[in-house]
């Protein structure tokens, strides 16, 4: 079969996207598949008209590649694609639209506020942050609203450290999110097609914080795969997830990523194009559960041509 | 070995690789094609170096980069490797990774026996045997040989789970505990787009080397000289290269003892080399601060006590590092060397002051310390007085010299060299033997014919005009474009800017948005081991052309004003970046001793 893997393209995460594409494309070769690399830019379209593949296997990450851009494209193009249809990646990769969503099926995730730079330059928002602050408590979160492997996630430990930290954040993204910290245990569950796979845990070894370095450098992080979870934290924990998924109109696969406090799983995001790197949580979860990574790859494409099958 | 030992048992034609040892019998022409393995040790390193270099991401630093183990390169690679070794027969890549030199270099002594050293099999019997039965048609051969060797399995990337990965983590050395990736260099990936203006680079620009030069002396090269040119060379490097380096270090003022002088792969091997004859974990090393970014990864992979010595305008304060001498001998702390790069630092484009200079070899002296000065632009002085390298005020007793044709050549030929004393010198070179047998002898050929052309100085000249102009260009265009909370310096060689911005704007998180924006720089915190830096970045004026600098300046203003601005209205002080008047100095690079910070 002819698979184009569609990947790199313009985000900040464009490195980790070539590596998660190299890696699938080894694996669809292995497969036996005809391999279309694409590094994703201007030519995108032009490319799949002028070599149309059976299905495309989206390896973005971040901005464009997983915010529904080039899935809206794809759909347009008549090419089926691996993940998470348009509407889906949009509200996945907007951590606010995710997090509404995510409230109003009743699951708990951290208090939150959303601003956008406008509200900051145009309407004197710095004076609604002591309010906030107090609503918060600290330290408090700083995230850009749309954007993924940790990338300009900053922590305010003070009023005084708010300010820095915001300038920061606006660097990734337009808009950001104050969210109330949750101290408790970093969990990932990996859903595929509708099945949630075993759930990993990160485990810092150094550092304070599951952050860009820790993800993707090997030896920083141990990752616990299946969690060590009690039969009632599991439970609650893969059930919080896969709600999450649907509620966000996820198909194909994502990744869930929660903090577990005080036996409440607390949900952080839904990543609608989870890492595929050696690294990464989802193949990971995908071993622990018995596929290789290969396996992985296959029924990630038979899910894109047969989503009902699935 | 053993792997080794089963390919030499699979392969029909083992002798081929013999010519390795006995070229000497041979005359020039007839032992051409010889030599099929080389070293194919590094391929995992090369790609990546090669496509960081692309990137434009890090000069120099990108060889270590690469070398570091991040996810995507030598760890993954490695742990490929040694899969392919073990088990592989047919893998005829496997004879061209000789496992680092052993005892009977050692016998050989120091770059005695080149040949010898170059092929640590030369031992096994098998070999011996089979040498004596040889004679010509080595591309004959070469066919059969190929013919009955099965075609290579496909072997790529990514054949271990995640499991295996955890596996192989555990093996890790415990240096590879320091050795760290990190965002700003996955950042990067971004700047090998084409839309993308990378000031981010330490490249020089090679675009400027008549490339009908390269023609001729590559075409001699072949005509006069293929057979050794293609040959192993002496482990110290060639006595013709180590002219040419005396020649270029005689053009600052310096004339080394030839023997003193070993020719490296690069200056980044020459100071890979110095820490590994002089660290043992623990070993505190002092650098300036910030300090050449390449040099981090270095230092932290021998497991050095990196200390870092504030710079201001006259480079390294002298007067503290004194006094933090005096401090880590309180507290029974072993210093081993002290790395600077004196002239047109890298960073921050400063130039160490004479009575610095005086005051730093006198330390040196008095304490019996060894200092290694790091000189890659000496000769790239685009305004104000020569200056003496340490090297010279010392006269060679306890500074270490490292320098480079990177920058006054070529950095794609990875010539470099190191001078130090002759007892250190013998340790150097048995490591260099470990490293890597020897510098590239091609390289070094194209050097001593380029030399001979004796043009070399016009072309450093002919660079030193282009470098002054963009560096003009750029300082006019950080005047106009940046914000009036910027500093910069304004360095009278090299190929460095280092700016400065208000305390409140992290320089990492805002490459992301200068990304967005379609340039890049190097954030501080790659100049430093404590996470200082934060503030500043590196602005390189060499690798691109003078429209492309204004763009790129202008560009990272941009992004800085509304940074700047938006502090402002998050603070209730509005501020609005106002750009400055073109005839305001704004040259304030580094806070003074004793001010806050």
């Amino acid at each position: 079969m002819k698979v184009a893997v569609l990947k790199g393209g313009r985000s900040l995460e464009r490195g980790v996207s070539l590596r998660s594409g190299a890696r699938v494309e080894d694996a669809l070769e292995r497969l036996g598949h005809e391999v279309l690399p694409i590094d994703v830019g201007p030519d995108l379209v032009k490319r799949l008209v002028a070599e149309p593949p059976e299905v495309a296997f989206v390896a973005m990450h971040g901005v464009g590649g997983e915010d529904g851009t080039v899935q809206e494209l794809l759909e347009i193009l008549g090419i089926p694609f691996t993940g998470p249809g348009a509407a889906a990646c949009a509200r996945c990769m907007d951590k606010v639209q995710a997090k509404d969503a995510i409230e109003e099926t009743g699951l708990s995730t951290p208090d939150w506020f959303a601003f956008n730079q406008t509200a900051f330059r145009e309407f004197g928002a710095a004076d609604a942050l002591g309010r906030l602050e107090g609503t918060l408590g600290f330290p408090l979160v700083v995230k850009p609203s749309r954007g993924g492997s940790s990338l300009g996630v900053k922590f305010a430990r003070s009023p005084g450290e708010v300010p820095q930290a915001l300038v920061s954040a606006f660097s990734y993204d337009d808009r950001l999110l104050l969210e109330r910290f949750v101290d408790g245990r970093e969990l990932a569950v990996s859903i595929l097609g509708d099945e949630p796979l075993p759930v990993v845990e990160a485990i810092l070894l150094q550092g304070d914080r599951y952050d860009f370095e820790a993800r993707y450098e090997i030896g920083r992080t141990r990752f616990a795969c299946p969690a060590e979870l009690s039969a009632e934290e599991e439970r609650a924990v893969t059930e919080a997830a896969l709600a999450t998924y649907r509620a966000l109109g996820c198909t194909g696969f994502a990744r869930i990523d929660l903090i577990l406090g005080e036996g409440t799983p607390w949900l952080l995001e839904a990543n609608a194009i989870p890492g595929l790197t050696d690294t990464s949580l989802l193949p990971q979860a995908a071993e622990a559960a018995g596929l290789s990574f290969e396996q992985l790859v296959e029924k990630i494409l038979d899910l894109a041509l047969r989503p009902a099958a699935a | 070995m053993f792997a080794l030992g089963a390919a030499v048992a699979g392969d029909p034609q083992p002798d081929q690789r013999q010519h390795d040892h006995d070229h000497d019998d041979r005359d020039e022409e007839g032992d051409q094609g010889d030599d099929h393995g080389g070293q194919g040790d590094n391929e995992g390193e090369r790609s990546t170096t090669a496509a960081l270099a692309a990137a434009g991401a890090v000069d120099d630093v990108a060889d270590h980069d690469a070398a570091e183990g991040g996810p995507d390169s030598g760890g993954h690679r490695t742990a490929e490797i040694v899969h392919q070794e073990a088990g592989d027969q047919t893998d005829h890549g496997g004879e061209d990774r000789h496992p680092p030199a052993g005892g009977a270099v050692g016998a050989g002594g120091a770059g005695q026996h080149p040949d010898r050293d170059a092929d640590p099999e030369v031992g096994e019997q098998v070999h011996c045997e089979n040498l004596t039965n040889h004679d010509g048609g080595a591309s004959i051969r070469h066919t059969s040989w190929m013919s009955e060797v099965p075609e290579p399995t496909h072997r790529r990337r990514s054949h271990a789970g995640t499991r295996d990965l955890e596996r192989y983590a555990g093996l890790f050395a415990e240096r590879t505990g320091v050795m760290r990736s990190s965002a700003m260099r996955d950042l990067m990936a971004i700047t090998a787009r084409p839309e993308v203006i990378s000031l981010a680079g330490g490249l020089p620009d090679t675009s400027t080397f008549p490339p009908q030069s390269f023609a001729a002396q590559m075409t001699r090269i072949a005509q006069k000289s293929a057979a050794k040119a293609l040959q192993y060379g002496p482990t110290e490097g060639f006595e013709e290269t180590k002219d040419c380096i005396l020649e270029v270090m005689g053009a600052e003022g310096m004339l080394p003892d030839l023997d003193d002088i070993i020719v490296t792969t690069g200056g980044q091997q020459a100071i890979d080399l110095v820490c590994k004859t002089l660290l043992d974990p623990g070993d505190v090393v002092i650098c300036e601060a910030p300090t050449y970014p390449g040099a981090i990864p270095t230092l932290c992979s021998y497991q050095a006590d990196v200390v870092q010595v504030e710079c201001d305008e006259d480079g390294m304060q002298v007067e503290l590092l004194e006094r933090l001498l005096a401090e880590l001998r309180e507290e029974g702390r072993r210093v081993k060397f002290i790395y600077s790069v004196p002239s047109f630092q890298n960073p921050a484009g400063v130039t160490m002051s004479l009575p610095r200079r005086q005051q730093l070899v006198e330390l040196a002296r008095a304490q019996e310390l060894l200092v290694v000065e790091d000189n890659p632009y000496g000769l790239l002085r685009y305004g104000g007085e020569p200056m003496p390298p340490l090297y010279q005020l010392d006269g060679g007793d306890f500074v270490i010299y490292l320098g480079t044709f990177s920058k006054i050549l070529s950095p794609g030929i990875r010539l470099g060299w190191a001078v130090a004393p002759p007892p250190v010198m013998e340790k150097i070179v048995l490591g260099k033997q470990a490293a890597d047998l020897c510098t590239s002898t091609l390289t070094q050929y194209f050097v001593r014919e380029y030399f001979a052309e004796r043009r070399w100085q016009h072309y450093v000249n002919d660079l030193v005009e282009i470098y002054r102009d963009r560096r003009d260009t750029m300082v006019e265009a950080l005047r106009t474009y940046f914000p009036a909370e910027a500093t910069w310096t304004e360095p009278e060689g090299g190929l460095f800017i280092w700016a400065t911005l208000p305390d409140y704007i992290d320089t990492s998180d805002l490459l992301a948005k200068a990304l967005r924006a379609d340039v890049a720089f190097v954030p501080g915190q790659a100049a430093y081991v404590d996470g200082r830096g934060s503030h500043s970045m590196r602005l390189n004026f060499s690798g691109v052309d003078e429209k492309e600098i204004v763009e790129g300046v202008r560009r990272i203003g941009k992004v800085i004003a509304e940074q700047v601005e938006l502090y402002g209205t998050l603070t209730g002080e509005p501020r609005v970046a106002e750009q400055r008047e073109e005839s305001v100095p704004n040259v304030v690079p580094f806070r003074k001793a004793g001010e806050a910070g």
